[in-house]
């Protein structure tokens, strides 16, 4: 079993978010969209969880566009990919679980 | 304008930012308590104040990133960083999760316990020539003295910081018992009065004296060495239970 998981919900959203190439704000505007703007991203927290998965290598760093408006894009890695599908088979136990026990019927 | 304010508290510290901006007096710099403050329409910008991980500068990837989400660096002093946005461009929040926010006050407590190790080594030092009879170890001892206990307290309060946030995040976190900040308080009670009683004492009372206030003081900075991950070690442990 990864030992990274569970992941919090802000870097599941971020790694959803880098799927194809994203810079920054794309990221907060897609996962604001995505959750109905419930999950928002401030910048320090995203910040942060861009430092440290760059540093697991679940993302990297996908162009540094130094011509006109310099703009960084992330991009899901083989390793980010990998994490994130575990991640969904764990979150899929635990509905299929809640859903089987009568836990989701409201 | 220029109005000096010394703060240990960022909350505070942004809280009163934001106030004299919404008065109309955005901060344009700041350096060693002084705060430069500049015309601005009311409700113009929204201040918050974050750390660096570097001392006095801020490396190059976070230069760029917050200047890509519209925010401007005013000014860099030590690890923390005054930063505003255009209150027009919407709601301006550093950290928007329990996990990044006790991260974030993880990274400063951290902080607060480097400066008050470097302090008491400080004081021991400052100590010594005092008890030698040197005023200006005397005057020093008191400075750093002082300081070591503001210090003291700033690190007590973000750990307070941490537990609150931990346990909104619903995770029970156990009180930390530590005696450091007790044996450092009577180490340096010892010292002043043994620099302040001088001659009255015999040289040989004195040594013993120092020699129980300089056990104290290694005492505790060992425990406050030793403790430096225990907040994360804590918080975790909870966790995995």
């Amino acid at each position: 079993m990864e030992k990274n998981l569970p992941l919090t919900e802000a870097v599941f959203y971020i790694l959803l978010a880098v799927r194809k190439p994203n810079h920054g704000y794309g990221i907060i505007q897609e996962v604001g969209e995505l959750t109905g703007g419930r999950v928002v991203l401030g910048p320090g927290t995203l910040y942060g969880a861009i430092q440290a998965l760059t540093k697991k290598n679940w993302i990297r760093i996908y162009s540094e566009d130094t011509s006109s408006r310099r703009k960084k894009e992330y991009l899901l890695t083989e390793e980010g990919r990998r994490v994130f599908e575990e991640e969904c088979r764990r979150l899929e136990e635990l509905l299929k679980n809640a859903r089987r026990m009568g836990g989701c019927d409201d | 304008m220029i109005k000096f304010r010394v703060y240990f508290d960022k909350d505070k510290e942004t809280k009163w930012l934001n106030e004299m901006a919404a008065q109309g007096f955005a901060a344009t710099g700041f350096s060693c308590g002084f705060y430069r403050f500049s015309p601005c329409g009311p409700q113009e910008y929204i201040y918050q104040i974050d750390m660096t991980p570097g001392w006095f500068r801020a490396d190059q990837s976070y230069r760029e990133f917050m200047d890509e989400m519209g925010i401007e660096i005013v000014a860099l002093w030590g690890r923390w960083v005054i930063l505003r946005k255009k209150a027009a461009d919407g709601p301006f929040e550093l950290y928007t999760d329990a996990e990044s926010r006790i991260e974030h006050y993880r990274n400063i407590l951290t902080m607060f316990k480097l400066i008050t190790i470097v302090e008491i080594i400080g004081f021991m030092i400052e100590a010594y020539g005092a008890v030698c009879g040197s005023y200006v170890g005397m005057a020093g001892m008191a400075v750093v003295g002082l300081f070591m206990i503001v210090m003291m307290c700033a690190t007590w309060k973000t750990k307070e910081k941490i537990r609150e946030l931990s346990e909104q995040a619903g995770k029970s976190v156990r009180r930390q018992k530590s005696a450091a900040n007790g044996l450092i308080l009577s180490g340096m009670f010892i010292n002043v009065a043994v620099a302040g009683l001088q001659d009255s004492i015999s040289d040989f009372l004195r040594g013993i004296f120092l020699g129980l206030a300089i056990v104290l003081m290694t005492v505790g900075l060992i425990q406050i060495i030793r403790s430096k991950d225990d907040g994360e070690a804590d918080v975790d442990d909870t966790i995995k239970k």
